[in-house]
Parts: structure tokens; C-alpha cells; sequence
């Protein structure tokens, strides 16, 4: 099988599936389930497949492979970027599908739920192979559509309605900025094909162009597709519909927004700067757009891990952490403007595959803490490591990798982004500062989830539901991504092309120092309890602070009383003053001026379009009604009207000659 | 250029079809008959495929019958139109025996309406074309024919309707034959690749009798396809015989009709070309014709209560926007025998338009045996029947024009064309009614959603939906990216 075909199977066969799967309906369900795991698999085993014939062949990349010769073609494009999706997307889907046998098997919407989940790995597939922004938007639609609808999965709960909604309206403004980034990338390059685009900034970029034309061509476009990517990766402030995303099962929470949909807008950034560092663009002259990239990137990292400090809702805390998580690959993918393209991409991009394994890990184990106890509240939780050990240990490793703890991937990706940000200090000391706020607040809501879920004094409510281990399928899947959290590192080896483990003195101090701050304080606090929790949240600024944080710093409040209210009424406020000072003003001047006159001539034009519009409809009406009558049903109408139309055609031929 | 190699693979589809029709015919079990259907399909598809094959390889190939040179004529156009025609009605075939619609018994006729259709789509002698619009009126008779009244009467006046439209076309024909033989050519002067290509006749008399012969042929072509005044027969059409036989004919034979104007109604601008003035007072006699055709048939469907009815009207308008678009090639002089853009995007419009039109007429069968006949008969129908009333939106949707759907870029195809070569008031006449098609059909499927009492869920099988999804979504597959039926056709 060429490289090409399996390029194309590999997001076709889920799509394609996934309108085989609604005619499943009355085949037996293990079957149906089957049938998505059979599919998922094949997909994986074929990305493993482009991905070991790509590595081992030594493939120059990037590789353009175009289908069509229509416009706009069809094309693929991979390169390491590509390589390192496939890494993510596949395995984590598979993992995920094998997992959501045991999660899932309550659930009578079977049908609908496998539709959409295998809809949503052929989008998010071909979202990361095709060579084209064109068709790039168009699976990101296909996913952000089929993430809604699967956020809303169990809609008969208002909640798990509402939260689908707003997903879909607060990423729909990030979709329009990105819709009007490709726009004006097509308006200036002429094209939106990858490769074509490459070669036209080269050329751009070359004597014959002052490199000033690239800042002017590309900043606008680039900060268009960042307020795009925004959406997708839920960055402040288009950050407030993931945490309420977790209203849908948690399956869908680690797939989607936690490993693979959320990347998408990382992906899309990144994506961009490996056509920069293609075309050989000094990324200096975009400076605007990666200012903007680290500072959004780093606020709303740091912003979000606030929140997560207080959370109770299990789920809701991964979600902080994957909002947080995100802003610091952004940051990462930013600082490619004062470091270089390279490094950064290296930081951003090892964060994201090592990232997607933890989190995913931390999602799983949080849905069968959740499959066993029926709640998501940390409150009645507690002591549940001697009911379900090999979730806790899942649990853990994911905490652990997530604060970066070593030998773990998270620690070496940490790294990463660690030697970029020092890198950068001089001219951008923000990313460090973001960086290492994000890094200690990290690992103390890590270490509490942990503490809360498995090591705190189990509550009554975990007594009596006497909760047990999670089933094999669903076990699996959570050894599978710990071993996976231990060896991604070493797939990047294999992937990025000069990547190499370095970690120094200097790092792994600051890391050291990171972690016993974060880490640290936790453990005392929790596990150790050297002060009271309660008394110290009784105390009256940390009420408030509390409340703010638990509020998610009344972002949501402002949005749904206040922006939401203010945007829906502005438009008619200020109809409505327009229309009452053009009303005024008649009045007046028709007073003072002309009488009544001009107020008798709106009321006319007024009553006479609703008049127009009213005989226009009768009119058509009217004029069926006679058409149809001139059916009457009879035989010998119909060869008169054969004779007529004859004898009116060749007159009014006949009459014509003769008149030429 | 007559091209041996592709005469065999013709032949055969051409030979097959009448020789299974006739085995079909003699078999007693319907289960044998529908096998054997089936079995002609499957070699259809393979011979469609061979030809197809072939033809990228070789070019434009024409065909002989008997002494008659050049009586056929393969371009990849005809090929892809008739594959997929043959694709659609298979969905049909299968939905009938799925269904155990009274067809069933018919299978042998519907083998020789796909027959005629072939000889209409493929035919480059106007004689040719003739024989086998007349095989497909038999055919299709035969197949409305039941016992009951209604169906009778629809068949009798098709009948009466259609011998005269053969008629006219046959005087039309020979009249041209008989001008052409005054130049000393012989039959070959019938043929379409020929007349395409003819060299312009002198002003004079003879102009005025070969328009006067050549309006014979509109006039019978406009009979054939229900342009207006000539409509009448249609309407009855779709509302008389059982559904599923009317949205054979509308695949078929109207199709192949339809494609048959497309290309026979340009030869004017070929024949008549000596006489300026006389070729634009026939431009704009058939404009004004395509015009109202297409304002009388939306209109009249705008308060049509019979449900099927309503769409025997939307088919006046589409042989209303066919015309329009057969006098776009005229215009541009496009030859009709080799592939292009405009021939494509024409051939486009009509098979669409009719795949919807027999999908939704289908549909409407399927709902009728549950007493649905009028509009309100289908209020609160995706209640009762969610997923036959999903099949019907989408139909309905494509034929309103609604993107994704193929009948969105058989409309913007349409549009497009016509801009570039008529009026503005053309333009946006077209538009208006375009507007006008899909208010009427959002009306249908403004009333499958409301409903005034509770309605249960009845029982529907997939299985027996499931050639109408399949034409769904090819309507979906060919909106989405209709250059993948384009290029077939241009190749």
C-alpha cells in the first residue's frame, strides 16, 4: 500500500464509518462497539505505519502528496509536526474507544455516541494531514460540530444542553477569526495550499521583496488564526465552555478536551510556524504576533491554574489544567519569535504529545473514580486507593507527570519549555515568570486532586457505596497511557529531527525548586495537614479570594449577564433610538416646517411596503390559482393546447420573418 | 471516427437489455425476476465501465446500426450521465422489491425503459433518436398501466400526448432530411455530429422552410419534455400511475428526454446560421417558451395541494431552465457531441433534478400506502416516520437548492451560465423562480414539522429506506463535490 493511499485511509475510514454506524441500528450493540474499536485500530496501526515508513525510510520532509488536480486540490502534508499528531491523535482515540466499552456500556445512545466519536477522529485526522487551510477549516468545523454535539450527549440534563451551546457559540467566534485569517491569506498569497504558500513567502521573503512586506502580509492574518486558535484551545478570554464541557461523559472529556480537539489550535499555530521556518522567514518580523502568542498563552495559563487551586469538581479541575496546560504550549510556540523557530517548536510541540497522554491519563482515571462512585464532587471522596489501586496509580503518574515530576515525559517536556523561556529572558521575562508561577500553582492542585481522590480519609458516601476497581477494559486502557507517559520522550526522539534529552544543572534546579514549592506546600498542607484547612479559609480574604477563584473570577457572570444582555439588547437599543429620533425629528420638522406632511408620507411608504409585500403574495398566489385551473384534466384541452401553442409558435415565427 | 474496439462493449449493453427483458418476462417468480434484474444492472455497470475505459483511450467514438453510419455517438458526457442514471434506478429497483411495490411484476419493462434511455442518450441519428424515444413512450405505457383509473387515464393522455410530439418530430425530421437530400447528402445529414459540424445553408427560401421544419422539432421535442403550452400530460403523469413506476419514468425516460433537448435544440445555431436575424427571432422564441415553462410550472406548484403533483409541476420548470440551457449552447456555438464545460454543467443540472425529483416521488409512494396524498396528510410525519421523512427533507432540500446538496450547484450552475449570456431580466427571472421552487418545497417541509395532535412513532425498516439513502447521499457527495462528476463528464 503506497504512502499516499495510507495517508488517505487513514482519516477516510472513521469518516466514512461513522455513516455506516446510524444503519447499525438494529444490529446487536457489542458488535457496533466492535466495529468503532476495529476501525480506530485499523487507523492507528496505519498511522504507525505512514510514521515508521516515513522515520525509517528517512523521507525528506516535508512531503506533499496532492490527489486532485481540482481547485482546490486535495493534498497531504507531513512533516514532523504531522508525525507527531499521528503520535497523539490515533492512540489516544483507540485508547479512549477501548475504554468507553466499559464506561459507556449503561448507555442506550450508543448508536449516536459512536457516530459522532468516530466522526470526530476522522475530522480531527484530516485536520492534521491535509495540506490545504481550506480543508483545514473544514475539519475543524466537522470538529468542533461533532465535540458540541457530543458535549451534549446525555441533553436531556439541561446542564449538559446548555454546555453544548456554549460551546459551540463561544468557539464559533474564534472559528470567524480564522475564517477571516484563511480569507486573507488567500486575498494576499493567492492560494491556501501549503506547499504553494511556502514557496510564495520564500519568494517573498527573497531581495526582490523588502522584508517588510512579510510583517505586512502576515501579522494580521497570523493574530486572525491566533484569536481562531483561542477558541478551539479555550485561552482567555474564550476560555469559560471547557470547564463546562465536562457536562458531557468523561470519555469525551479525554479525547476531546483534554488530548486531541484542544491541541487543535495549538496544532494550527504550530502548523503555521513550520511554513514560516520553511520558507525561511526570519520570525523576528512578526514579533506583534508572537508577543501576542506568549502573553495570551502565559496570562491565561497562569490565570487558569488559579482556579484549579479550589475547584471540587474532579473533572473541573482537569479542565483548569488542561486551559493552563495549553497556555503554557502556546507560550512555548510563542517564544519562537526571540529564540527561534526550532527550539520553540521543539518546547511546544514535546508539551503537546506528552500532555495528551497525562491529561488523557487523568481523564480515564478520573471517569472510573466517577463510573464507580456515581459523583464528581472531591468532597465525597477519599481513601479510594485500597478500593481501586490501579486507578490510583494511573491517577498518580498522570499528577506526577503533570508536575513535571522526572523520569516522566511531563518533566522532560517541562524541560523544554523551561530552556526556551530562560532563553528568552532578557528580552521576554514574562515567559519565565509565567512559566514558573504556572509550574508551582501545577503541582499543588496536582498533589491535591491525588490527595482528595485516594489519600484523603475516605468519606461516608465512598462507605456506602463501596466503590471497586474499574473493569479490564477500562484498566487497560489506563496501564497503556502510563506506560506511555514514561516513553514519549523517546518517540520524539525518533520523530523530531534533532531533538535531543538535555537536561541541565540550571534546569533541573529551577525544576527541583518548582516542584518543593508547589509539591511541597501541598503535601504539608494535605497530606501532613501542618495547618488547618479549615480555619485558614474561614479567615475572611481567603473566603473571598476562594470565592472569586471558584466563580472562575465571575468571567461567566459577566458573559451571560452582562456582555450577553448588553450585545443582544444593543442592537435594538439602538434601533430603537434611531428610530425614535427620526420620528422625532419628522414630527418636528413636518410641524415647524411642512405640517404633517412628511410623517404622512412615512406612514404611506410604511403601510405601502407592507402593501406591496402583502399583494406580492397574493399576486403569485393568485396567478397559481389560474394556472392551475388551466388544468382541467381533459384530453381533448390538452391536444388543443398542442394546436394552439403550434399555431402561436409558427405565427409568431411567420410574423417575425415577415417583418424582417 | 468509428471505433471497433468499442463496438462489442456497446453492443452488448445495447443487445442485453432487450434479451433480459424478455427472459425476465418469461420467468413466473418475482424473487428470479429481480435477480435477473439485477444481474443486467451488474453487466451494465461493467459494460458502462469498459466503454468508459475506452473511451478515455480513444476519444469520441461513433457507431454504426446496420448501414447506418454514425447512428451512435460515446462521449464521456453520455457515458457518466447513463452511469449514473443506471445507478439511480438500480436504488430503484431495489427500494420497489424492498418494498413490494406492484413493479415488482414490471421488472422486464424497466429493463427496456433503461433501454431506450441508453438509445436516447447515446443516439446521433435523429431517426435514431426518434425509434427509441417512441421504445421509450411503450415502455413506459406499459408500465403505468394498472387497474385503476387514475393510472389509466395518466397513460392514455402520456400516450396520446407523446405519439403527437413523435409525430411532429418525425414531420420535422424528414422535412430536414428532405432539404439536406436536395444537397446530396444521405442519412448521415440526420446525424448530430454532422449537423454540428455543417456548413451554413443560404439565405432564402430554403432558411425559412428549414426554421419552419425546425420549429416542428421544438414543438415535438417541447411535447416530449412538457414544455409550455405543451405540458399538460406531465403533471398527470406524476400523480397517476403508482409512485415508484412515475419516478422511473422521471430517471429514465424524462432524463434521457431532457439530455435529448440539450442536445438536439442547439443544431439550430449550426443549420441556421446563414441567416442572422432568423436565428436570433428563433433564440428568442425559444427563450420566451423556457420562460414561461418555467414561471407556469413554479408557480403552479406554489399552491398545489397534491403532494406528488407538486413536483410534476416543478418538472414543467425544470424542462423550462433545460431549454434555457439548450439555447445557452446554442448561443456559444458549444459542439454537442464533444465534451465541455457548458454541456457538462447542463447535464449536471438535469440529472440532479431528476434524481431528486424520482426520490422524492419515491418517498412520497412509500408514505402513500400509509394514506399520505395531500400536504396535510404529512404534518407531524418526522414523528411517525423519523427517518423516511429525514430521506424526504434532504431530496426536498436539493431540489429547493439548499448547499450542500447537489441541486445547489445544479442551481448555481444554471445561474452562472445563463449570466453570461442573456439579460439581466432572464437572470433574474431564473432567480425569482428559483426562490419561488424553494419556497414551495420549505412549505412541504414546513408542514412535515408541524403537527396538531400527538403522533406516535410507527414502525419503518431501514432496510427498506436504505436505496434512497444511498441517493441521498450521492446527492450529498455530488454537492459537496460535484468536479468529481464533472471532470467524468469532460474527460
Amino acid at each position: 500500500m503506497s504512502l499516499a493511499t495510507i495517508s488517505l485511509l487513514i482519516p477516510l475510514l472513521p469518516l466514512v464509518s461513522s455513516a455506516i454506524v446510524p444503519l447499525m441500528i438494529r444490529v446487536r450493540r457489542r458488535y457496533v462497539e466492535l466495529f468503532s474499536v476495529i476501525i480506530t485500530g485499523i487507523s492507528l496501526v496505519l498511522s504507525l505505519v505512514l510514521l515508521m515508513d516515513v522515520v525509517l525510510n528517512r523521507y525528506e520532509l516535508p512531503l506533499f502528496i496532492r490527489y486532485t488536480s481540482s481547485i482546490p486540490s486535495f493534498s497531504i502534508f507531513i512533516d514532523e509536526l504531522t508525525l507527531v499528531m499521528l503520535l497523539i491523535v490515533p492512540i489516544v482515540s483507540f485508547l479512549v474507544v477501548v475504554f468507553s466499552l466499559g464506561y459507556m456500556k449503561e448507555d442506550e445512545a450508543y448508536i449516536r455516541y459512536y457516530t459522532f466519536i468516530l466522526l470526530f477522529i476522522g475530522g480531527m485526522l484530516g485536520l492534521v494531514l491535509v495540506g490545504n487551510f481550506l480543508y483545514l477549516y473544514l475539519f475543524w468545523e466537522v470538529v468542533g460540530i461533532t465535540s458540541c454535539c457530543l458535549i451534549a450527549h446525555w441533553y436531556r440534563r439541561p446542564e449538559a444542553s446548555k454546555a453544548g451551546v456554549k460551546a459551540f457559540i463561544v468557539t464559533r467566534i474564534g472559528d470567524t477569526f480564522l475564517l477571516a485569517s484563511i480569507a486573507l491569506i488567500y486575498l494576499r498569497f493567492g492560494t491556501l495550499s501549503y506547499r504553494d504558500l511556502i514557496s510564495k513567502m520564500m519568494l517573498s521573503s527573497t531581495i526582490t521583496s523588502p522584508p517588510i512586506n512579510i510583517a505586512k502580509l502576515l501579522t494580521i492574518p497570523l493574530i486572525l488564526a491566533f484569536i481562531g486558535a483561542m477558541g478551539k484551545s479555550a485561552q482567555f478570554p474564550l476560555h469559560v465552555w471547557l470547564p463546562d464541557a465536562m457536562e458531557g461523559p468523561t470519555t469525551v472529556s479525554a479525547l476531546i478536551h483534554a488530548a486531541t480537539m484542544v491541541k487543535a489550535g495549538v496544532y494550527l499555530i504550530a502548523r503555521f510556524e513550520t511554513l514560516l521556518h520553511y520558507s525561511g522567514i526570519n520570525p523576528v518580523l512578526l514579533m506583534p504576533f508572537f508577543k501576542t502568542v506568549v502573553l495570551i498563552g502565559g496570562f491565561t495559563s497562569l490565570f487558569s491554574a488559579t482556579m484549579a487551586l479550589v475547584a471540587l469538581d474532579v473533572k473541573r479541575v482537569l479542565a483548569y489544567s488542561t486551559i493552563s496546560q495549553l497556555g503554557l504550549m502556546f507560550l512555548a510556540l510563542g517564544l519562537g519569535g526571540y529564540v527561534g523557530l526550532h527550539e520553540a517548536f521543539t518546547a511546544g510541540v514535546s508539551h503537546m504529545l506528552s500532555h495528551a497522554y497525562f491529561k488523557a491519563l487523568l481523564f480515564l482515571s478520573a471517569g472510573a473514580v466517577i463510573h464507580a462512585l456515581e459523583t464528581r464532587d472531591m468532597r465525597l471522596m477519599g481513601g479510594l486507593r485500597k478500593y481501586m489501586p490501579i486507578t490510583c496509580t494511573a491517577m498518580t503518574i498522570g499528577a506526577l507527570s503533570l508536575m513535571g515530576f522526572p523520569p516522566l515525559s511531563g518533566f522532560i517536556s517541562k524541560e523544554e519549555i523551561l530552556k526556551v523561556a530562560s532563553e528568552a529572558m532578557k528580552v521576554m521575562p514574562w515567559g519565565s515568570i509565567f512559566f514558573t508561577l504556572t509550574s508551582i500553582l501545577t503541582a499543588f492542585y496536582s498533589l491535591r486532586l491525588v490527595y482528595l481522590v485516594f489519600f484523603a480519609p475516605p468519606s461516608e458516601y465512598v462507605t456506602k457505596h463501596k466503590p471497586h476497581e474499574a473493569e479490564s477494559v477500562m484498566t487497560i486502557p489506563l496501564i497503556s497511557l502510563m506506560v506511555l507517559c514514561f516513553i514519549a520522550p523517546t518517540f520524539l526522539l525518533y520523530v523530531l529531527e534533532g531533538y535531543k534529552i538535555e537536561v541541565h544543572i540550571h534546569g533541573l534546579l529551577k525544576s527541583a525548586m518548582i516542584l518543593a514549592l508547589g509539591a511541597g506546600s501541598a503535601y504539608l498542607i494535605y497530606f501532613k495537614e501542618v495547618i488547618s484547612r479549615e480555619r485558614v479559609l474561614a479567615l475572611r480574604p481567603i473566603t473571598v479570594i476562594n470565592e472569586i477563584l471558584f466563580n472562575g473570577y465571575y468571567i461567566d457572570f459577566f458573559y451571560e449577564r452582562v456582555l450577553l444582555k448588553v450585545l443582544m439588547g444593543l442592537p435594538s437599543y439602538i434601533a430603537s433610538v434611531i428610530e425614535q429620533g427620526i420620528n422625532f425629528i419628522i414630527d418636528r420638522a413636518s410641524v415647524i416646517i411642512l405640517g404633517s406632511l412628511p410623517s404622512y408620507i412615512a406612514f404611506l411608504v410604511d403601510s405601502g411596503v407592507e402593501a406591496f409585500n402583502n399583494a406580492l403574495v397574493r399576486l403569485f398566489v393568485n396567478l397559481s390559482n389560474i394556472l392551475r385551473s388551466l388544468h382541467t384534466g381533459e384530453i381533448h384541452h390538452y391536444v388543443s393546447s398542442v394546436i394552439v401553442g403550434l399555431v402561436l409558435v409558427l405565427l409568431i415565427i411567420l410574423v417575425g420573418v415577415m417583418m424582417l | 471516427m468509428i471505433n471497433e474496439g468499442i463496438m462489442l462493449p456497446f453492443y452488448t449493453l445495447l443487445g442485453i437489455l432487450p434479451i433480459m427483458a424478455v427472459v425476465v418476462h418469461a420467468l413466473g417468480k418475482t424473487k428470479e425476476k429481480f435477480l435477473l434484474a439485477n444481474v443486467s444492472y451488474i453487466a451494465s455497470y461493467v459494460l458502462l465501465a469498459c466503454l468508459s475505459v475506452k473511451i478515455r483511450s480513444t476519444g469520441i467514438s461513433e457507431l454504426p446500426l446496420f448501414s447506418l453510419r454514425k447512428a451512435f455517438v460515446l462521449n464521456p458526457t453520455s457515458l457518466t450521465l447513463a452511469t449514473l442514471m443506471t445507478f439511480a434506478s438500480h436504488m430503484l429497483l431495489l427500494g420497489a422489491y424492498m418494498n413490494r411495490k406492484s413493479v415488482m411484476d414490471k421488472f422486464d419493462v424497466i429493463l427496456f425503459m433503461l433501454f431506450s434511455a441508453y438509445g436516447i442518450i447515446f443516439s446521433d441519428n435523429l431517426i435514431v433518436l426518434l425509434l427509441f424515444m417512441e421504445i421509450g413512450l411503450v415502455s413506459t405505457a406499459f408500465l403505468f398501466i394498472e387497474r385503476n383509473r387514475e393510472s389509466i387515464e395518466a397513460t392514455v393522455k402520456m400516450t396520446i400526448m407523446l405519439i403527437l410530439g413523435g409525430i411532429f418530430l418525425a414531420i420535422g425530421f424528414s422535412g430536414l432530411y428532405l432539404i439536406l437530400r436536395s444537397k446530396g447528402l444521405d442519412l448521415i445529414a440526420l446525424s448530430l455530429s454532422y449537423l454540428s459540424g455543417t456548413p451554413q445553408l443560404e439565405q432564402g427560401s430554403m432558411s425559412i422552410l428549414t426554421l419552419l421544419f425546425f420549429t416542428l422539432i421544438l414543438v415535438g421535442m417541447g411535447i416530449e419534455v412538457g414544455l409550455v403550452p405543451f405540458y399538460m400530460w406531465l403533471p398527470d403523469v406524476y400523480t397517476g400511475p403508482m409512485a415508484i413506476a412515475s419516478a422511473f419514468f422521471i430517471l429514465l425516460v424524462d432524463t434521457a428526454d431532457l439530455y435529448a433537448l440539450l442536445r438536439v435544440l442547439p443544431l439550430y445555431e449550426h443549420i441556421l446560421t446563414g441567416t442572422y436575424t432568423i436565428k436570433m427571432l428563433f433564440t428568442n422564441v425559444v427563450v420566451l417558451i423556457s420562460v414561461i415553462s418555467f414561471i407556469l410550472g413554479e408557480l403552479s406548484a406554489l399552491t398545489q395541494r397534491r403532494l406528488r403533483r407538486i413536483f410534476g409541476y416543478s418538472g414543467i420548470a425544470d424542462a423550462g431552465y433545460t431549454l434555457l440551457l439548450a439555447t445557452y449552447l446554442a448561443i456559444l456555438g458549444i459542439s454537442i457531441v464533444k465534451p465541455s464545460i457548458p454541456l457538462a454543467i447542463a447535464t449536471f443540472f438535469i440529472l440532479f433534478s431528476n434524481i431528486a425529483l424520482s426520490n422524492i416521488v419515491s418517498l412520497i409512494g412509500l408514505g402513500e400506502t400509509k394514506g399520505i396524498t395531500t400536504i396535510d396528510d404529512i404534518r407531524g410525519l418526522p414523528w411517525r416516520f423519523p427517518l423516511l421523512s429525514a430521506n424526504l427533507i434532504i431530496s426536498l432540500l436539493s431540489l429547493a437548492g439548499v448547499p450542500p446538496l447537489a441541486g445547489f450547484m445544479a442551481k448555481f450552475f444554471v445561474i452562472s451560465a445563463i449570466s453570461s449570456t442573456f439579460r439581466r431580466l432572464i437572470v433574474i427571472l431564473v432567480i425569482i423562480f428559483f426562490g419561488v421552487c424553494a419556497a414551495y418545497v420549505l412549505r412541504v417541509i414546513a408542514t412535515l414539522w408541524s403537527k396538531t395532535s400527538r403522533v406516535t412513532r410507527e414502525e419503518e425498516s431501514v432496510i427498506q429506506l436504505i436505496p434512497f439513502i444511498i441517493l441521498n447521499v450521492l446527492l450529498i457527495i455530488c454537492g459537496i463535490y460535484p468536479r468529481l462528476i464533472l471532470e467524468f463528464m469532460m474527460r
